[in-house]
């Protein structure tokens, strides 16, 4: 990343720019993974921290995104259980009707009859570790870098847990994912 | 196809964040962030006037100046300004229509070390009067460019790096904020009521903070009548926190009379044109990013039968 973001990180007006630049995607990640009262606290708890640790930020490990996707999930790692709950909410009764379109979304993959249903449960099924790194890839669409960047291991790491879930989540939704 | 895309596609997405919801993080953040960085003003200089920093239950709201003693000045003349404005838009019909239009730009300014980049993207959203038909959304694309040619020559000096890298990817529109059970058509337009109302839902620790983002996003993204705009204006003029300015100009150049609500790099203002009281901008104090109006209200022109993002 540029020196640029370096600036903008240490500075507190420009802080700002930072904070309108990422904070949707970043609350948009939580809640995709903790329920939206949860996840709207943690996304401003992450910048939060972002500005107390921003002398610590080192744009030559890693760009913006994947530090700030990083201390997400970090505090999200807090909530394990209430993560994993939602999970097994999700498996039971499907996702709330009436939000987002989404029902469109399920049905165009009834084909493969993945639904929310069966891959909350898959998910649920992951270690925390694999869950981590298949949902900031999903999720986040960060690179296999930046993953290993956002969560601070080697980037062997991050492709074996990735090679592991795959396995898991094939075995139990019967598809390559 | 990208790497477990079936996830993301399944799995349900969080919806779209309200405006007060946005508000009240960035205050909260940044509000944090300020104080914990920069001593502004002398002790002594801060016991002499009325800050109030709220810091309960973990959510600490922007403290907030007096006007300085300059725009104390120029107060009363705004705040006739203000109420003129205020007055001819409660007078205007509430419009016909079937469906309520809102079109505008979001505008970000982003400052690199040598080179400012304007980003700009069309946000139209379109209310169906029938509430079971909904809302349609038009956003897209994204366009950049160098603000100024001397920001275009830094650019060039820089090597032509790319301009809108995630650019405006933020999509902090509206949402259904629970906030009253009424269609928003139907909210008072008495002040004090509205008031009521609105703090009626939610967030008493921070009233102002909750008073001012549920307000602007009952301007930008809500089918409100002119009466109750008209009283929004009222009640966020009679906040403690909020000042009245006159002669403000919106990133597109227009200049009207303002709300400004807080202080850098927190510091936010409702701009509003002095003659029909219609809404001309929400920006950022410092010129940052702004949402610049170009259409607002109720319409006979048919709505896209379908929401597109690009």
């Amino acid at each position: 990343m540029t020196t640029f973001l370096d600036r903008e990180v240490a500075d507190p007006e420009r802080f700002s720019a930072l904070f309108d630049a990422h904070y949707e995607e970043i609350r948009r990640y939580i809640g995709r993974r903790l329920d939206l009262d949860v996840a709207e606290d943690l996304a401003a708890e992450t910048f939060l921290i972002a500005f107390r640790r921003r002398d610590g930020f080192d744009a030559a490990r890693g760009g913006i995104r994947p530090w700030l996707y990083g201390v997400a999930t970090k505090l999200i790692g807090r909530h394990r259980r209430a993560e994993l709950r939602r999970y097994r909410a999700l498996a039971r009764s499907g996702p709330p009707v009436g939000e987002d379109g989404h029902e469109q979304r399920v049905v165009d993959r009834l084909s493969a009859r993945v639904t929310v249903q069966r891959l909350s449960a898959a998910l649920a099924g992951l270690s925390r570790g694999e869950r981590d790194v298949v949902l900031l890839v999903a999720y986040g669409e960060l690179t296999y870098d930046e993953v290993a960047a956002a969560l601070g291991i080697a980037y062997g790491t991050v492709a074996s847990r990735l090679s592991r879930a795959r396995t898991k989540l094939r075995d139990a939704l019967g598809v390559e994912v | 196809m990208k790497e477990f895309q079936l996830i993301d596609e399944v799995m349900p997405q969080a919806p779209p964040a309200g405006h007060a919801t946005v508000m009240a993080a960035r205050n909260r953040v940044l509000g944090a962030a300020r104080r914990r960085h920069r001593p502004l003003w002398p002790k002594a200089m801060l016991a002499a006037v009325a800050v109030s920093a709220v810091v309960a239950g973990g959510f600490v709201a922007v403290p907030l100046l007096g006007g300085t003693a300059v725009q104390t000045a120029a107060v009363p003349q705004a705040d006739a300004v203000l109420a003129a404005a205020a007055d001819r838009l409660a007078a205007r019909p509430p419009g016909s229509g079937a469906w309520w239009r809102r079109e505008m730009v979001q505008v970000a300014r982003v400052k690199t070390a040598t080179y400012t980049v304007e980003q700009r993207v069309r946000d139209v959203l379109w209310a169906s009067r029938d509430r079971k038909v909904g809302y349609r959304h038009q956003r897209g694309p994204a366009f950049a460019k160098p603000l100024t040619p001397a920001d275009e020559q830094a650019w060039k000096d820089a090597g032509s790096p790319g301009l809108c890298d995630g650019c405006l990817s933020g999509k902090t529109y509206f949402t259904p904020l629970k906030m009253t059970l009424k269609p928003v058509t139907e909210l008072p337009t008495e002040p004090e009521a509205l008031k009521a109302e609105i703090l009626r839902a939610k967030d008493k620790r921070a009233p102002e903070a909750w008073l001012w983002g549920a307000s602007a996003w009952l301007l930008l993204d809500a089918e409100t009548t002119p009466a109750t705009r008209a009283a929004l204006y009222r009640v966020l003029a009679g906040l403690p926190g909020v000042r009245v300015e006159n002669g403000v100009t919106d990133l597109d150049g227009r200049t009207g009379v303002a709300l400004t609500y807080g202080e850098a790099p927190a510091r936010q203002q409702i701009i509003i044109d002095r003659d029909s009281g219609q809404l001309l901008a929400i920006q950022e104090g410092d010129g940052s990013s702004a949402y610049v109006i170009k259409r607002l209200g109720w319409t006979d022109d048919p709505a896209p039968k379908n929401s597109t993002f690009r």
